[in-house]
């Protein structure tokens, strides 16, 4: 097994930590972060056990392969780059994801394994059809980024796998392929393509993968948000989720929502028709994320205040009602049995020839 | 009786106007209309047997009150922010000074305001101050560290070791070092550490040499003119593209003649790349009255009204002054509230304060907290905590909510949504009461009042909104 450093210490490490991946090859035996960053690096060693330190050498030294999580907290890329450089020079195993690779540059003779695991596209399909996917589509949709919407995935996936349901997963998020799952193709980002190629880009990857690899039901995640907010981000117009939606007839959707302790059950509603009409997908189930989001307006931008257990349980309306399951990502057992609710209703389903 | 139905009405010459509170919204009636509104106002007419306020509920607006509670909407979060989010780390270097300038609000001038003194922050105090300031930053992409006195780079080695020790124990997040300085010690070796560190500096110049000189002298009488513009030179000359990153500031004043100093400030080539700031002496606790002549109030009508042809279209808004710049800012941020028709909350709080430390934390010399630099350190009401007992959460939050000690008149009060009231606002002893708060009340409300007017008065010229990156904001 190789002695695995991730970095930084961010959510994303974090899903690592939390859901450890069936790793065949791997053990995560370091975490590293920036150095303004000690406290967050003294509590991740105090709960996982795991040494952590935010020498870059010292934290080397104990490792065979370093995995660079993506820079979703924004920072500079001064360390990502020093630690590349220090670990190619000690020919340490790297592994980015598509996403980071291209906001580092170009690396110089530094070789690096992409977290990256598309579907190939059949040979032999009709290059205009959009093939009907007759394999159970569940949706994993959200509000925006960084609204626990991977989270919820590897909890489904875990769910289905448990009911002894062989799921097929296909993620947004560049830590899919350390779960087994399969990434979304780089060409639903590409600006050369129209709507049209990205749809039948991605319905003819399933298609193929349908016939190629039988599963019971298929979950996707639709990356970043369903519908602007306000009108301060716009969310790329969700371009990619409506590419999807026209790729797959999705079955039913969970959505996740940003923390909000004044949400009422006609803001589920709204939300449910939203998804209905835009996307055709029925919302069956709801997830409140641990963000809250905030507009600054010096920043002219939008802020994500990452809640605790304690404060979001504190603050959520006890009054909510929901047409549907509605848990807090906290609750394990609440998110588990909202999608035990999304699988009876597909289990409901007649098997229609 | 409560108020159940709350708006104010106004005319401009060519329009009646009702501003609607539970919308926040603006919007013209024909005059037979507003006129029945003005009678509800008055209390002549029941809101119940107004037919006109039954036709504007049926259309969403004029609802009746639904505030049930003053209190701040950041007040739950507020232990997130001071865990994870604070802001500007303000580090009090000294309490001395140089320059004692006529109308410095630490010259003894002021009621409760501390006053120059030979205090000096301990590296240890700023290294814990910074270390606080480190841990509970997580969610921030970018730190701002400023310095403050008295005249700061009185303790220029103290804000170099900061700089080295805030450097080397951060590595991910963009770091941003500010200072306002009089100016005087800005000396080249100064210069080139503040240029090589890349901070936003703000000098202090009021004008010409006999406007600045005027107030702004050394402890021998001796004016700082002459010092400060041979720095400015040296400035220009070793690091020209540093005059970019200088803020001028300028404080407006009695004395000065401010027409003059605007004409100084346009002509002088060494300030040509510089920002302009004008801020007005405060009178605020002053002992004695503060009095502008009239040519002084002239120029600033004047400025004001170049501003409102802009927002007309009916001059260029490269042709506003820098006076002008704040009031601008002012203005976009008060259109751009009526622009969202966002309906009122039950649980809501006027705005103002800002939420402690998530904007802004002052440490003083000797450790204790405060949310920012503004406010009288001799008061306890406004200290939060300090370095030993950290952010006291209580005192935060009530400085957050401030509107609780006028709650029963924020509640049906008109301006609830446009009032931008802190507390550095009241002159109060001790403790603020709801008498020492109510006195505010009736600036806030004619300033909301004006502006509103003024902008029913631009729109019927045709101002509309401009968008973010629009020349004409």
């Amino acid at each position: 097994m190789k002695k695995l450093t991730l970095f930084p210490c961010n959510a994303d490490a974090k899903i690592l930590l939390d859901y450890p991946p069936a790793f065949k090859d791997y053990e995560i035996t370091a975490l590293s972060d920036f150095a303004e960053h000690s406290a967050r690096l003294d509590a991740w060693e105090k709960r996982y056990g795991i040494y952590a330190d935010a020498d870059a050498d010292r934290v080397l030294e104990r490792s065979d392969a370093l995995l660079l999580c993506d820079n979703i907290e924004n920072l500079r890329f001064d360390k990502y780059k020093r630690l590349i450089e220090k670990a190619a020079k000690a020919k340490k195993e790297i592994l980015l994801t598509p996403r980071l690779a291209r906001e580092l540059g170009e690396l110089p003779s530094v070789k690096t394994n992409l977290l990256y695991r598309p579907y190939p596209i059949g040979k032999g399909l009709s290059p205009q059809k959009v093939y009907q996917i007759t394999v159970p589509v569940i949706a994993v949709m959200g509000m925006g980024e960084n609204c626990d919407k991977f989270e919820t995935m590897l909890i489904i996936k875990d769910v289905l796998e448990k009911k002894g349901y062989a799921p097929v997963c296909l993620a947004a998020n560049s830590l899919g392929p350390l779960f087994g799952m399969y990434s979304l193709p780089l060409e639903l980002n590409s600006e050369q393509l129209s709507m049209e190629q990205k749809v039948l880009i991605l319905n003819h990857m399933v298609h193929q993968l349908c016939k190629e690899s039988p599963s019971d039901v298929i979950v996707v995640e639709l990356p970043g948000g369903i519908g602007k907010i306000g009108d301060k981000e716009y969310n790329h117009f969700s371009e990619i989720s409506l590419a999807i939606a026209g790729a797959l007839s999705v079955d039913v959707g969970i959505m996740n929502l940003y923390f909000n302790d004044r949400l009422t059950s006609e803001d589920l509603e709204q939300f449910r028709l939203l998804c209905r009409w835009k996307y055709e997908i029925e919302v069956e189930a709801f997830v409140l994320s641990r963000q809250k989001i905030e507009y600054d307006d010096e920043q002219l931008r939008f802020e994500y205040l990452h809640l605790s257990d304690e404060l979001r349980k504190k603050l959520l309306p006890s009054y909510l009602s929901s047409p549907c399951p509605i848990a807090d990502i906290g609750d394990k057992a609440g998110v588990r049995e909202a999608i035990a609710h999304l699988i009876a209703i597909l289990e409901g389903n007649l098997a229609a020839v | 009786m409560a108020k159940d139905i709350i708006f104010k009405t106004f005319r401009t010459k060519l329009n009646g106007y009702v501003y609607d509170r539970h919308t926040h919204s603006v919007f013209a009636l024909p005059d037979a209309e507003f006129e029945e509104l003005q009678r509800v106002e008055r209390g002549e007419l029941l809101p119940e047997d107004s037919i006109v306020i039954a036709m504007l509920q049926e259309q969403g607006v004029l609802q009746k009150n639904v505030v049930t509670e003053i209190k701040h909407p950041s007040t739950d979060y507020l232990s997130h922010y001071i865990a994870h989010r604070l802001g500007q780390l303000i580090l009090q270097v000294t309490q001395q000074c140089n320059l004692r300038c006529g109308y410095c609000c630490y010259g003894g001038g002021y009621t409760h305001m501390r006053v120059h003194a030979n205090q000096w922050m301990e590296w240890e105090t700023a290294k814990r101050a910074i270390d606080f300031y480190l841990e509970r930053t997580d969610e921030r992409d970018t730190l701002t560290i400023s310095f403050y006195g008295g005249e700061p780079l009185l303790a220029f080695p103290l804000i170099k070791q900061c700089v080295s020790y805030i450097t080397e124990h951060v590595e991910g997040k963009e770091i941003h070092f500010s200072m306002t300085t009089n100016g005087t010690l800005l000396t080249p070796e100064v210069v080139d550490y503040l240029y090589e560190h890349h901070f936003h500096l703000s000098i202090s110049l009021d004008g010409t040499k006999e406007d600045h000189d005027v107030n702004r002298k050394f402890r021998s009488g001796q004016g700082s003119f002459d010092t400060i513009m041979n720095h400015i030179r040296e400035i220009k000359e070793a690091h020209p593209d540093f005059m970019k990153d200088i803020a001028i500031m300028t404080t407006i004043n009695p004395k000065m003649d401010l027409g003059c100093a605007m004409d100084y400030f346009e002509a002088n080539e060494y300030l040509a790349d510089s920002r302009f700031v004008y801020n007005s002496v405060a009178t605020k606790g002053a002992k004695e009255t503060i009095n502008y002549d009239e040519p002084s109030k002239l120029l600033r009508r004047y400025e004001y009204l170049k501003l409102l042809l802009a927002h007309a279209n009916m001059l260029d808004i490269e042709c506003t002054s820098a006076l002008m710049q704040s009031t601008r800012a002012h203005r976009m941020q008060v259109y751009q509230g009526l622009y969202q028709h966002t309906p009122l909350p039950s649980v809501i709080s006027h705005g103002g304060p800002c939420v402690p430390g998530n904007k802004r934390l002052f440490v003083s010399v000797d450790g204790a907290f405060f949310p920012c630099e503004k406010v009288s350190e001799t008061s306890e009401y406004f200290c939060i905590g300090s370095l030993d007992e950290g952010i006291d959460e209580e005192k935060a939050a009530r400085l957050l909510n401030c509107g609780q000690i006028t709650a029963d008149e924020c509640k049906e009060c008109w301006n609830l949504r446009g009032c931008m009231m802190c507390m550095n606002q009241v002159d109060f002893e001790g403790m603020p009461c709801k008498a020492d708060k109510c006195k505010v009340c009736a600036d806030e409300k004619f300033r909301e009042l004006s502006d509103l007017r003024e902008i029913c008065v631009l729109h019927e010229f045709g101002y509309d909104l401009p968008q973010e990156g629009d020349d004409r904001t």
